[in-house]
């Protein structure tokens, strides 16, 4: 295959984009053709171009002053072409799923003209080679994402939950940018490939002895180096802090939710991780921290999950902590265990969310678990997937989720690092715990409400990819397929310690029963954690705090700018005028005396000064 | 060819001026001469590879001999600094003209005086003589005091419009008597204001006596009143609110980009500026401070203002922080950045300021709170508008993004606080125009006002088109807008010369 | 002889010279300048204007006598038309103010202001 194709991969979804969105504006059966056309063309090509094995296309200028060149290049090493499969495969996926979803729906071309656009953007992201490039797809997908939550845009809850996750991006982007900088200002480069020769030198250079030891320190460039970046994960993959903006985002359309927040998007902070991994691994306290956070948000949102009632939301915050458990495992200095777990967590997540958008589309959008139930006979293959994907998800032994989940605790064992091996046992418990609720309240018992006793059937484009996905849930960490792939020729067999095995059968199964016995047969929740429920209240707290407090803020430099600059400054100079005006107002005052007086001092003053 | 092509740009709207006020239908005349000035002025983009090549054997001629002066000459020329400003005032001068379809009656005095503003600013940027580009400034500057006086909106705009020209003036006196004081360095027999000679003959022979540092502080502070550095800008917010759309767009997209322009090939390329300690130690923290101010200060304050043309005023505003920034850290990279920001965010200023126009009901001025979902109604204006905001907040993908990132990676090492504010920046601007583009037109249906659901007709249609393809071709290619600024200003340091800026008074120390 | 050592002799060994003839005239002119900047009646300010200029007048004939020289005698000749004219143009001026006011007062001539 020749390398020029290779950019097909990127102009023919944003050609596609830019004609849905432009001109096919009133057909959207057009444009829904396009834009499912080039995600095919897409996975076809990327599926050709693995094969064939071709070289990378070279490089475009995007940017160029000088000798300083910011340019688009290809790099395509396993992880690139794995992530490639992922991303185009799943998004093919979603675009046939969506012709049945949002068949009703009137803004169908800006639907699927956003659906290219993220195309774009997230291959943009997969490909790049250059810090910058990232930078520009990072936020061109940020950008798809808003678009494609606020698709509903006259919902207030959908237009204010698409500004939050701009919002919340972009803050993380302010620290990736800083990250870039100081690479920049670092090693005099941003080319990815010129850095992975440069990285490992960087503590040779700094020892004085000359003798060469790449141990990593905590030295205080590479820490802010990899803090940096790490927050443009944080962002993206809503970890702690930066993480309240997933849950809302579930206002977008389901199909958007299974492609961009749980199998892609979110996903590009951990893969950006496991891209920069040699960059990131200079600095251990950069690790150490990653890890930690990682390990956080794991069982916050696996905390949080326990007590959501909305069936997407529940799935929301199962994405978010299991992107804190890959972002655990990169922390953990393991980016192929993370990588492992993030290919399959696309397979199983994107099934799961498109098995709950068939679920929401057949009783017609409504969300509400406990308005469902006994959904198991009405929806026979849609529960059979649903609980392949919740079997792969919560680590049922035989499936991929196992394998991966396995990975990321073999390496925390391997490491020694207990706390958080711990956390990750008990995020998994938690998971099957939560999963195995929203199965039994959801699908088994007898139906809650009228909508749950007729649910509209769901059509075969609806149910095609949920098939297909399942498959790759099932199968794809037999074999340990993937880890080979990822570490190519570094790859060494280790087989994980018996305990790594008892403790994440054990978990599944505790968590299974607990959650089994508890919720069997119950009309409404017997747990009620408000704490939980109410997301730790983390949502108000920075909305008192910082939306308020900006709000604050403005209206300071508002009243500054309006009193002080502008009353004071400002009204003092034309003050300072008609101040003038009123003084020399008593000269002219018709009074002749005044006038001969005056002339007097003048002609007194005129005869003094000659002199 | 080329020299025609850059003579037809710029006489093109006075022609347009004459012919208006001699009877001619005002609008299609200004359009079509308008339009002439825009391809003329893309196709001189195109030839001249952006300004990479002066035209060599401009005609010029001598224009005046005035005492404190020196010698004055009339001609135009372009380089990788005019030109991208050049094809901004045409392009924004077209649109602008587009736009204006709701301006009905006076119309001749209307588009003449747009006419003015056009062929002004078109002329002030690729004037070769830096008393010529005073005077064409001027000459763009006065038309817009009574065109709001005359078709602005709300009760008080003749107050607003006499205070903006006051104000405006007292900066260009202090930026004439800045320029003044620079010419005073030359000896009289070899005085000229021609920049290309004022270059060589500092380069060439320096003043002996160096050069007094109070000519740079007035020449700052005066053209800083001209684009709005922190305190002197109250001007703005209030004359940007009562304006119409056309000269809002003129001025805040093109006009208020020549105070930097002047700043840019006058003081900061001629003269080692930053050699001197007395200015390092003073002036630089002091502009620091007040491009800081500009960046968060009026960000901040823009948050709470009530009204979408003030807000829209105070971010662009804001953008000129990131240009005084770019200037401070006088590295040759960041001098193309405040080429390409001044482009693509004045592209990006105007494109608001048209759109903003057509929410406004008739004759009053846009209360945000009035407006709540009024957007809602017309898709297309939602989309050409979000176009425009995306690029304000530096969209990548999108013209104001390549500047920005040139800018924050090569001024973070010397200014490195200011480029933090600066990045913070990029946050607040996002902060508020997403939520005004959510408030005015995501959220459906709560508009008090009523409003013409307003329809995009073929006007419009072509203004979307051209500034949001400006805007993204430059997005995608900005290296048409770097290359030609680099090579410019990388010539201009070369020539700088090696001059001492010294303490005291005038020419002694 | 020196100009200022001709004298017009009066009595024993007394000379009156040409400085007695400017003090005389210098004094004149200030009574007339002090007058002119204080008095409130108009026909007053008016007489004191002709002192000063009758006080001009003594000072040219005064130079003109001591320096034998006939040009000040003809500059105090002009001196008397102008002021002839000047008075008949000012009284008329006066004379149609007063008609319209019935006072004397210069206060009044501040309404000539509007």
């Amino acid at each position: 295959m020749s390398p020029e194709l290779w950019w097909l991969l990127l102009i023919v979804p944003l050609v596609s984009a830019g004609l849905c969105t432009v001109v096919l504006r009133r057909w959207p059966t057009f444009s829904a053709a396009v834009s499912v056309g080039s995600a095919l063309f897409c996975f076809g090509l990327v599926l050709w171009g693995i094969v064939s094995g071709t070289a990378a296309p070279p490089q475009w200028e995007w940017l160029k002053v000088g000798e300083f060149v910011i340019s688009l290049e290809f790099f395509l090493n396993e992880l690139s072409t794995l992530m490639l499969v992922v991303v185009t495969g799943v998004g093919l996926l979603v675009h046939v799923y969506s012709l049945g979803y949002m068949a009703h729906d009137e803004a169908r071309s800006r639907y699927f003209g956003g659906l290219s656009l993220f195309m774009f953007s997230m291959t943009g992201i997969v490909v790049s080679d250059n810090l910058v490039m990232v930078f520009i797809f990072w936020e061109l997908v940020g950008l798809s994402s808003y678009v494609l939550i606020g698709h509903w845009y006259w919902r207030q809850a959908a237009s204010a939950a698409a500004n939050k996750a701009f919002l919340m991006n972009r803050i993380g982007d302010l620290g990736f940018l800083l990250g870039i900088i100081v690479v920049y200002l670092t090693f005099g480069t941003l080319n990815l490939g010129e850095l992975r020769e440069l990285a490992p030198k960087y503590f040779m250079a700094m020892d004085k002895a000359g003798a060469a030891h790449t141990v990593a320190q905590p030295a205080l460039l590479p820490t802010l180096i990899a803090l940096g970046l790490f927050c443009g994960a944080v962002g993206k993959s809503a970890q702690f802090p930066l993480h309240v903006w997933l849950p809302d985002a579930m206002e977008g359309p389901t199909p958007v939710s299974a492609l961009i927040h749980a199998a892609t998007m979110v996903a590009a902070g951990v893969y950006l991780l496991a891209r920069l991994f040699f960059l990131i691994s200079l600095s251990t306290l950069a690790l150490e921290i990653i890890a930690w956070v990682g390990g956080i948000t794991a069982v916050l949102a696996a905390l949080m999950a326990m007590q959501q009632n909305d069936i997407k939301r529940v799935l929301a915050y199962s994405t978010m902590s299991q992107l804190g458990l890959m972002v655990l495992a990169v922390g953990l200095s393991d980016p192929n265990a993370a990588m492992f777990h993030l290919t399959t967590h696309a397979f199983f997540k994107a099934l799961l969310f498109l098995a709950a958008g068939a679920v929401i589309h057949a009783l017609d959008h409504d969300q509400d678990i406990w308005k469902m139930g006994g959904l198991a006979k009405k929806m026979p293959i849609v529960f059979g997937t649903f609980l392949i994907g919740t079997l792969a998800l919560t680590g049922c032994p035989g499936l991929s989720g196992f394998f991966s989940k396995d990975a990321i605790l073999s390496a925390a064992q391997v490491k020694g690092k207990w706390g958080l091996f711990w956390l990750t046992v008990g995020t998994s418990t938690l998971t099957a715990f939560y999963m195995m609720r929203l199965i039994t309240v959801a699908f088994l018992g007898e139906p809650r409400s009228e909508k749950a006793q007729h649910p509209h059937s769901v059509g075969w484009v609806m149910v095609l990819p949920l098939l297909i996905l399942s498959v790759p849930s099932v199968i794809s960490g037999y074999g340990e397929v993937i880890p080979r792939w990822l570490a190519g020729k570094e790859y060494h067999h280790h087989e994980h310690a018996l305990i790594v095995y008892a403790v994440g059968i054990a978990a599944f199964f505790v968590g299974v029963i607990l959650s089994a016995l508890l919720y069997l047969g119950k009309k409404q929740d017997p747990l009620s954690l408000k704490l939980l429920r109410e997301r730790f209240y983390l949502d108000e707290i920075y909305n008192n705090f910082f939306v308020r407090g900006f709000d604050v803020l403005g209206a300071i430099c508002c009243a500054f700018d309006r009193w002080c600059v502008m009353g004071i400054g400002v009204k003092s100079v034309s003050l300072s005028f008609s101040l003038a005006g009123h003084l020399f107002r008593f000269l002219v005052n018709g009074d002749v005396r005044l006038y001969t007086f005056l002339m007097t001092l003048g002609v007194v003053i005129l005869i003094f000064w000659s002199r | 060819m080329e020299q025609v092509l850059l003579w037809l740009a710029i006489v093109a709207p006075f022609i347009g001026f004459v012919l208006i006020l001699a009877g001619v239908h005002p609008r299609w005349t200004a359009i079509a001469v308008t339009f002439v000035a825009f391809t003329s002025g893309a196709f001189l983009y195109a030839t001249t590879g952006g300004g990479i090549e002066i035209i060599a054997d401009a005609w010029k001629v001598k224009w005046l001999e005035l005492p404190l002066v020196g010698r004055v000459d009339f001609g135009f020329n372009i380089d990788g600094v005019s030109m991208p400003l050049l094809l901004l005032s045409v392009a924004v001068s077209f649109a602008a003209v587009l736009v204006s379809s709701n301006v009905k009656d006076r119309n001749a005095e209307f588009y003449s005086l747009i006419l003015l503003i056009s062929g002004g600013a078109s002329a002030a940027f690729t004037s070769i003589d830096l008393i010529g580009m005073y005077v064409f400034h001027e000459l763009a500057l006065i038309p817009t005091f009574l065109l709001i006086s005359r078709f602005g909106y709300g009760a008080g705009r003749a107050s607003v419009a006499t205070r903006m020209a006051v104000f405006l003036m007292l900066g260009s006196l202090l930026a004439l008597v800045g320029i003044v004081g620079l010419l005073q360095m030359m000896p009289e027999q070899v005085r000229t204001s021609n920049l290309q000679e004022m270059r060589q003959f500092f380069s060439s022979t320096p003043p002996v006596e160096g050069v007094p540092s109070w000519v740079f502080s007035v020449l700052i502070i005066g053209f800083g009143v001209l684009f709005g550095l922190f305190p002197f800008h109250s001007w703005a917010p209030a004359a940007y609110a009562a304006c119409p759309a056309a000269v809002a767009m003129l001025h805040a997209g093109v006009l208020k980009n020549f105070g930097i322009f002047v700043l840019l090939v006058g003081p900061f390329t001629m003269f080692p500026i930053f050699g001197n300690d007395e200015f390092v130690r003073f002036m630089v923290p002091i502009l620091g401070a007040l491009a800081a101010c500009n960046m968060l200060l009026l960000g901040l304050a823009a948050l709470r203002q009530d009204r979408l043309d003030v807000t829209i005023g105070y971010i662009s505003l804001m953008h000129m922080g990131y240009l005084v920034l770019g200037l401070l850290a006088d590295d040759v990279f960041t001098l193309s950045s405040v080429v390409m920001l001044m482009f693509s965010h004045g592209l990006a200023t105007a494109a608001l300021f048209a759109w903003i126009s057509y929410l406004r009901p008739t004759s009053s001025t846009l209360w945000i709170n009035d407006l709540t979902g009024a957007g809602c109604k017309s898709p297309e204006l939602m989309f050409a508008f979000g176009l425009a905001m995306m690029a304000s907040i530096g969209l990548p993908g999108l013209a104001p993004f390549a500047g920005e990132i040139l800018l924050f990676l090569n001024a973070f090492e010397k200014r490195t606080l200011l480029t933090l504010t600066a990045m913070v920046g990029l946050i607040v601007s996002a902060v508020i125009l997403l939520r005004i583009y959510r408030k005015v037109f995501q959220l459906k249906g709560l508009a008090t006002h009523d409003q013409k659901v307003y329809s995009f007709g073929l006007c419009e249609r072509f203004t979307a088109i051209l500034l949001g393809g400006l805007l993204i071709m430059f997005g995608i290619f900005p290296k048409w807008l770097s290359e030609p600024a680099f090579e410019t200003i990388l010539a201009l340091k070369e020539q700088t010369a090696d001059i001492k800026v010294v303490r005291l008074g005038y020419g002694t120390e | 002889m020196s100009p200022a050592k001709i004298g017009v002799k009066i009595g024993r060994g007394k000379v009156i010279t040409l400085g007695h003839y400017i003090a005389v005239s210098g004094l004149l002119f200030c009574i007339g300048l002090l007058g002119v900047l204080i008095r409130r009646s108009v026909l007053i300010i008016y007489m004191c204007l002709e002192l000063m200029l009758t006080a001009a007048a003594l000072a040219f004939v005064a130079f003109s006598r001591f320096n034998g020289c006939i040009d000040g005698q003809v500059m105090v000749l002009f001196i008397i038309t102008v002021a002839a004219a000047e008075v008949a143009v000012g009284l008329g001026i006066i004379v149609a103010w007063f008609r319209l006011q019935r006072e004397t007062d210069v206060e009044g001539m501040k309404h000539l202001r509007f």
